[in-house]
This record gives structure tokens, sequence and C-alpha cells, in this order.
């Protein structure tokens, strides 16, 4: 059985993954790493951690387009006014989670007080104290049997609860809209347009199917960084620096490069499409000769 | 006695070393890269103490390439272009470079370019056909204290050496 493809829609001509379960299929299944590029609801101030959408590469969005594990679907649609039944739907919705949201509130509460019962009874023997030796001291009659009764006897449901106003119901903000079935495939790409982009194409698609996995590798000062594996287990080994063929660079910019790679050891490797439409891949060391 | 006299005067001293006169008979005509040659052959001789340097014309890039190795008990040899720092590379000119400078005591398929700056100072770079995965950092390790201790070595030599001269 097929899987359903995973639905990439574009923003700003940039691939993004909405879906939870998509965003981790694209990892677990394809290798295809992306970059959270989203805020977490509950950790907003920071950015150590961000959250969905993943963000692709046009590189790895490709590449999922073309082995026909991803479709590309139009966004756009969720920018129309909601129709009546959709609204409809929402109201249903957010009144059947406050009303689940509350009952789960009282039956917590019930729990608390339980724990709690003892704690609860001395408080209200030391109150019921209290006021009747203020009522002593005003020169009031005190029934000395009041003082006597028993507070043993009081139970959980004796306790009166107050229900969770709808106020204080948590809502639940969908990175993917629940609210659209069809999926609108009716999208244009045009990558790879120019013959740079077509080269780094090739050489992500060449080295993602020799089993690596890519990530960007802007932080390196090249087009892709190259693992092993998984990029939470492995340190890159390569940094791939896509070019055209006969594409001339001064000797010091390859000094630069290799001595970089070298620094922070991972092995410079020039990539390109040579004159026979085959991949070249040459790679670059320090000798280490001082 | 002009500047230009004295300078002049040291590149003839180099002109007219054996080697150099060696690498024109060639015929290649490439007085530029035959001088270049001349000085990466000067450093690993001199100053890295390498052992086995010789130097072989390439016909078909029509260039000067050595051949050489760390010492006489590191039998592994390397293969040396001198180039320019003003050069302009691209990668079909490294996969030229790669596919045509080859010599038969050499197993390695690494070329190390030897870049040659105007002012004599030498950068070494090696280049390899293929994807080469960096050294485990065992290794890495190993070569650092192993560099180290040569080096320490060398200055002892060398103080021993102004030692007796005084």
């Amino acid at each position: 059985m097929a899987a359903e493809p995973v639905k990439i829609s574009l923003v700003s001509n940039k691939p993004f993954i909405w879906n939870a379960e998509d965003a981790c299929i694209v990892l677990e299944k394809y290798r295809i790493v992306g970059a959270l590029a989203g805020c977490l609801s509950r950790a907003p101030r920071q950015n150590i951690q961000l959250g969905l959408p993943l963000q692709l590469m046009p590189e790895e969005a490709m590449l999922l387009l073309q082995e026909g594990y991803a479709q590309l679907v139009n966004s756009d649609q969720n920018a129309k006014l909601p129709s009546p039944e959709q609204v409809d739907r929402f109201q249903k919705m957010r009144e059947e989670s406050f009303k689940q949201q509350a009952e789960i509130g009282i039956a917590e509460r019930k729990l608390i007080v339980q724990r709690r019962l003892d704690q609860i009874k001395e408080g209200r023997k030391a109150k019921r104290k209290q006021r009747l030796e203020k009522k002593k001291a005003n020169g009031q009659d005190v029934d000395e049997r009041e003082l006597m009764r028993d507070e043993d006897k009081l139970d959980v449901k004796d306790i009166q609860i107050t229900p969770m106003g709808q106020e204080h119901a948590l809502v639940q903000i969908f990175t993917e809209t629940p609210w659209v079935e069809e999926v609108d495939t009716d999208v244009r790409w045009d990558f790879p347009s120019t013959e740079e982009e077509r080269v780094r194409y090739r050489v992500f698609r060449d080295l993602w199917r020799k089993g690596h996995s890519l990530t960007c590798g802007g932080k390196f000062g090249g087009d892709f960084l190259v693992y092993p594996g998984d990029p939470s287990r492995f340190h890159s080994f390569y940094i791939a620096v896509c070019l055209l063929h006969h594409q001339t660079m001064s000797a010091e910019k390859v000094v630069a490069m290799a001595r970089l790679g070298s620094t922070v050891k991972k092995t410079v490797v020039l990539c390109s499409v040579d004159d026979d439409d085959e991949l070249t891949y040459t790679s670059l060391q320090w000798t280490g000769i001082s | 006695m002009g500047d230009v006299g004295v300078a002049a005067g040291e590149a003839n001293w180099l002109l007219s070393h054996p080697k150099y006169k060696e690498m024109m008979s060639h015929g290649f005509n490439n007085s530029d890269q035959a001088l270049q040659a001349m000085l990466v052959y000067l450093d690993l001789c001199e100053a890295k103490q390498w052992a086995k340097v010789s130097l072989h014309p390439c016909s078909e890039l029509k260039m000067i390439f050595l051949t050489a190795q760390e010492s006489e008990r590191d039998g592994q040899a390397h293969l040396m272009l001198p180039i320019g720092n003003d050069a302009e590379l691209n990668i079909a000119q490294m996969k030229q470079y790669i596919d045509h400078i080859k010599h038969p005591s050499v197993e390695c398929p690494s070329l190390t370019l030897a870049i040659v700056a105007s002012d004599s100072t030498i950068l070494y770079y090696k280049i390899t056909d293929g994807l080469v995965p960096p050294d485990p950092p065992e290794q890495l390790q190993a070569k650092k204290t192993l560099r180290g201790k040569r080096k320490a070595a060398q200055r002892k030599a060398h103080k021993f050496i102004k030692m007796k001269k005084s």
C-alpha cells in the first residue's frame, strides 16, 4: 500500500511542511532533515528550540516531489472566509472541548479535596472555635453542643467545588488548519531554473541516493553539509561546494576553503557536472606540511 | 650599486642552478612554472628536509612536478605540482592535473598542489578525486603529537649546531 504523499506548501516561494506527522515521516522514512522555523506556543521567547513549520531547502522539496513522496499543495485556500457549515463545526468543537475540560477540572479538584480532607476538617474546627470564643467574649449565649459537633463526618461531596468558567478553557491553536479537507494541488514551482540550481539539485540527489543525509551548509561557507547518517547522531564529514565545471576561482579561495575544512575536521568537496554530464567530486585537504 | 642590480643578481643565481637548467631542457617554454618548481624543490630539500626529492616533466600539461617523501624511512611518496597563487583554478583544470600528473613510484591517488606566492611562501594542499572522509579524531591526535615530537627534535639539533659554532 503506497503511503499518502506528504503535503508541502509554498509560502513566498519557499517550501514548508505544516503537518506534524508529515514532518516526522520525511525525517524518519526519507532522510530529509529540513529546519524548523516556527515558534513553540508554550515556549515563545527563545530560539533554542523552534517548532513547526518545517522549512525545506528547495533541493529537499524537489527530491521528495520527484520520488513521489510528497505533493505540492496550494495554501492560498486557507485565506478564504469560512462557510457557515465550517463555522458551525468550529463552535461545536470549542464547546465540546470546554465541556470535557470542565469535567476533568471537577474530577481533579475532587482528588485534591480528598487528599486535603483532614486539613480542611481541622481548618473548619478552628474557625468555628474562633467564632464561638468571640461570641462568649461578647457575652452572647453559646450552645455548648455546637462545640461538640463532630466534623469527622465531613465528606468530599459536602465540599462545594466551583466549576471552571469558559474564560479559563484551554484553546488549541492549529499549525495546520483542520477545517479544509480537499487538497488543492494546482501549484507551479520553477525550481531548478538556473544552471547553478540544476547542479546543486543533482549533487544533492546523488549524495542522498548514496545514503547520506544533507543539510544547509551556510554555516561553513558551503552549499551542503554531508552526514554519514542521522545528523543528530554524527558530525558531518563533508562540506559540499557546488560549482560549474569551468567556473574559475583564485588559488587563495581554494586555500581558504581547504583550511576552513581542516580547522573543523571536515573535508571540503568541490562538486560539479562535467562536460559528459557526469557528477564529479574533488576533495580538498590541508596536508599539514608546515 | 643599484637595487635592480642586486635583485637581478639573486634571480640569476637560481637561473644558473643545474636543476633549473634541467627543467628548462624539456622545452616546455614555461619559465614561470619552472621557477616555482625550483622554489618548491629547495623548500622540500633544505627547509622541510624531505627525502628522495625529484623533478619530473609532464608533457601533456607542459608542467614540471615533483615526487618526494617525508623521510628516508617513510616509504610513502607524494606527488607535488607547483603552481602560482595567481593561478585561476577551476574543477575542470584540477581534474586535468589529477589525471595527468602521475608517476610509477607513487601509489597515492592524491595530488598535492604546491601554491607559490610572489614572496616565495609555499602552501601545500591536497586534491583527490572522489569523496575522501576526514581523519578520525584519534588519528588526528596521533599526527599532532608526531609532528610535535619531530619539531622538538629539529629544534634540539639546531641548538646543538649553534652551540658548536660559537
